[in-house]
């Protein structure tokens, strides 16, 4: 089954920052959900090296947030879990979906498409995404569009 | 600044006003009383409309004023919505990098949050970290100050111990890279490591709950270790009910293991003795052999404290804290958020605790095997075991009384003085032993707990070195060097299963642990006592 792709990949980046402590990514599409998918496959670049995955399962996933940073931060930690403890890996992210349900109430859900990480071995231990300095920017791009920017530190 | 102090004072009433009104309705709520849910949904708005949601409007570096007060003591003045003045431990060099850092202004947003006592405090080896700074002190009221998973930091417990022998470095000389192999394949290391004991959920639990002590009664220590542990290797109040099953499934087969970072197991000497009472109190002679064990909670922390942060974030904006910074996200003392997050906190603490105990008894049995005699021959005690990410209820003087404050320490370690009940009794006289890791390729340092911490800084000291490069920076760095090779020429064998951990935890990649120190015993908040310098490295 090919995996709804969100995105395709030429139209987004992400790259690693200079950080003193830790990992800090700064992800970048034409729209949020873009600019996670890329994030995310930045998050498990980092895990293993930059390693050529194959997405061939799904994993559904739904968070339960108090807003979309929490959110966002929440299924980068999702996505760590799965490849350190789980032993998936993440290649594709499709089907992202923000609910706002209310006053500190959000719901993100998504489908990770990946891979078993038996093929690959992780190099860098990631613990966590965190809260710090985490941003979300749309700027304009210079070609009449926004483009949008989510920057994340994540603790080694 | 009198009409400022009653603001702040104002604020501090009606939270609590606000706090315990959504506590009543949620009690008459869950007791079924009649009419309570309309009460109850009212109460939780009215807190909600007056907590101010707001995140952010932290000061900004350009805004800060520094005042030297000494050679060692920087005050920066409370401005803007900062409830307390905050202080910069270090010396006049090592200011000019702080001013760079953002660790500043980090200092000036914790000193915003509520019921912050005398002043938000940063120790010389301070650098940037997730909300508090590292080496970040600070301790609130019970009645109005607030619990910040930040403030303890992620890998919660994460510390260090340090054991000390009968050997000289003659007893191992020529046979270093030997040992250090031999200890390398006992301790479990590196990325995702397991232990060589799997626990059962039940025997995790118990962990969870008894830390060091379970150690103990299993077989992995005597009881002599928890007499010289912070804590004595045991905080009251975990509840591993609360633990998720994903925290658990992290923790249980990582107990007994370094993990991977700036984790290690050293063995190192005594190169130089300060103080020689102290000294020998603490068991420590020149030219001895010791083993130094530096680890924490694993992957169960960083997964206690990602779940509790995002509780807290939801508890900040219910209870109306204001955040210069989300990471900042707190809970008022006596609110079920924070008497939650204290334990499972206690959890990871007693994790970390059992953690540091296993690998000691892997490290004894190894030393035992290579020596051909037993631990206990050898002497390899633990000379103690302090944390460096906590926080805790202690009792320290307020304006002239004694009272419980809950003690924040992010990246500093407790250095009580002398004659504190808490010092282990063979100690009590010098004061607390506080463990001091440098890098691989210098020294680390042993002091003691004094007087001058117990008034200035809650008993709190520096723990490290602080990093001055990045990951990235330090690969690059280290790109094209044999830094085994390097290190071994000036007699320190390193063993790590991961090359690029080693090249990321380059001796430049930090700074230099004696300035830290220096300003620590210049301030009069920690003695000298020894140094030691490594000779064997295991790395994660």
């Amino acid at each position: 089954m090919t995996p709804l792709l969100v995105h395709d990949r030429t139209c987004t980046s992400c790259v690693q920052l200079d950080h003193t402590a830790d990992v800090a990514l700064l992800a970048s599409g034409p729209d949020v959900p873009r600019a996670l998918a890329a994030l995310v496959r930045g998050t498990v670049d980092v895990l293993t090296e930059d390693a050529p995955l194959e997405p061939t399962e799904a994993r559904h996933v739904t968070i339960d947030a108090v807003d979309a940073a929490d959110a966002i931060v929440a299924l980068v930690n999702d996505v760590i879990f799965a490849a350190i403890t789980d032993g998936f890996l993440t290649a594709e992210l499709a089907d992202v979906r923000f609910e706002d349900r209310g006053p500190y109430d959000m719901a993100l859900s998504a489908l990770l498409w990946g891979q078993p990480r038996s093929k690959h071995v992780i190099r860098d231990e990631l613990k966590a995404a965190t809260h710090h300095d985490f941003e979300v920017r749309h700027e304009p791009d210079g070609a009449g569009q926004t483009r949008t920017h989510i920057q994340l530190i994540i603790d080694v | 600044m009198g009409s400022k102090r009653e603001k702040r004072k104002a604020r501090a009433r009606a939270l609590q006003k606000a706090t315990a009104k959504a506590q009543a309705a949620k009690q008459a709520h869950a007791t079924g009383q009649a009419g309570t849910h309309d009460v109850c949904c009212a109460a939780e708005r009215a807190a909600g409309k007056q907590a101010q949601k707001r995140i952010g409007g932290g000061v900004k570096r350009g805004q800060l004023t520094f005042e030297q007060v000494d050679a060692y003591r920087w005050d920066i003045k409370a401005i803007g919505d900062m409830q307390v003045p905050g202080r910069i431990y270090a010396s006049e060099a090592m200011m000019a990098d702080i001013r760079r850092d953002k660790s500043p202004e980090q200092v000036a947003n914790v000193a915003h949050l509520p019921g912050i006592i005398d002043r938000s405090m940063a120790m010389p080896d301070m650098h940037w970290g997730y909300g508090f700074p590292i080496g970040g002190v600070a301790a609130f009221k019970r009645d109005t100050g607030v619990l910040s998973p930040g403030g303890v930091g992620y890998d919660i417990n994460c510390g260090v111990r340090l054991l000390r022998t009968n050997l000289t470095r003659g007893d191992v000389s020529g046979r270093v890279a030997d040992l250090a192999s031999t200890l390398h394949a006992a301790i479990p290391s590196g990325l995702g490591s397991e232990s060589h004991r799997a626990l059962s959920e039940r025997e995790l639990d118990e962990v969870l709950e008894q830390g060091a002590s379970w150690c103990v009664k299993n077989g992995y220590g005597t009881g002599r270790d928890l007499k010289v542990i912070e804590e004595r290797g045991q905080m009251a109040g975990a509840d591993p009910s609360l633990v998720s099953e994903r925290a658990k499934n992290r923790g249980r087969p990582q107990m007994g293991s370094l993990g991977s970072g700036n984790h290690f197991a050293e063995v190192g000497y005594v190169e130089e003795v300060y103080d020689e009472e102290a000294a020998k109190a603490y068991g420590l002679f020149k030219g001895q052999i010791t083993l130094m064990i530096h680890s924490g909670s694993r992957g169960l922390g960083y997964q206690i404290c990602d779940e509790n942060l995002r509780r807290m974030l939801a508890a900040s904006m219910k209870y109306g804290i204001h955040l210069p910074d989300r990471q900042l996200c707190a809970a008022p003392l006596t609110s079920p958020e924070a008497e939650r997050y204290f334990k499972e906190m206690a959890c990871a603490i007693n994790y970390a605790f059992a953690n540091r105990q296993m690998m000691t008894h892997f490290a004894r049995e190894a030393f035992a095997g290579f020596f051909g005699q037993s631990a206990q021959n050898l002497g390899l005690d633990l000379v103690y075991d302090v944390c460096h990410n906590i926080a805790k209820w202690e009792k320290h003087m307020v304006d002239g009384k004694l009272e419980e404050v809950c003690v924040h320490r992010k990246g500093a370690t407790r250095a009580f003085g002398p004659g504190h009940a808490d010092v282990p009794l063979q100690y009590r006289d010098v004061g607390q032993p506080v463990l001091i890791p440098g890098d691989m390729g210098r020294y680390s340092f042993v002091l003691k707990g004094t007087q001058k911490a117990m008034d200035e800084t809650f008993g709190s000291s520096c723990h490290g070195a602080g990093r001055r490069l990045s990951r990235k920076k330090a690969k690059e760095v280290a790109s094209g060097r044999q830094i085994f090779r390097e290190l071994q020429k000036k007699g320190i064998f390193v063993r790590s299963d991961s090359k690029r951990t080693v090249a990321e935890e380059i001796p430049e990649a930090y700074k230099d642990v004696a300035n830290v120190i220096d300003v620590m015993h210049g301030a009069g908040l920690a003695g000298k006592v020894a140094k030691l310098v490594p000779i064997a490295v295991c790395k994660g």
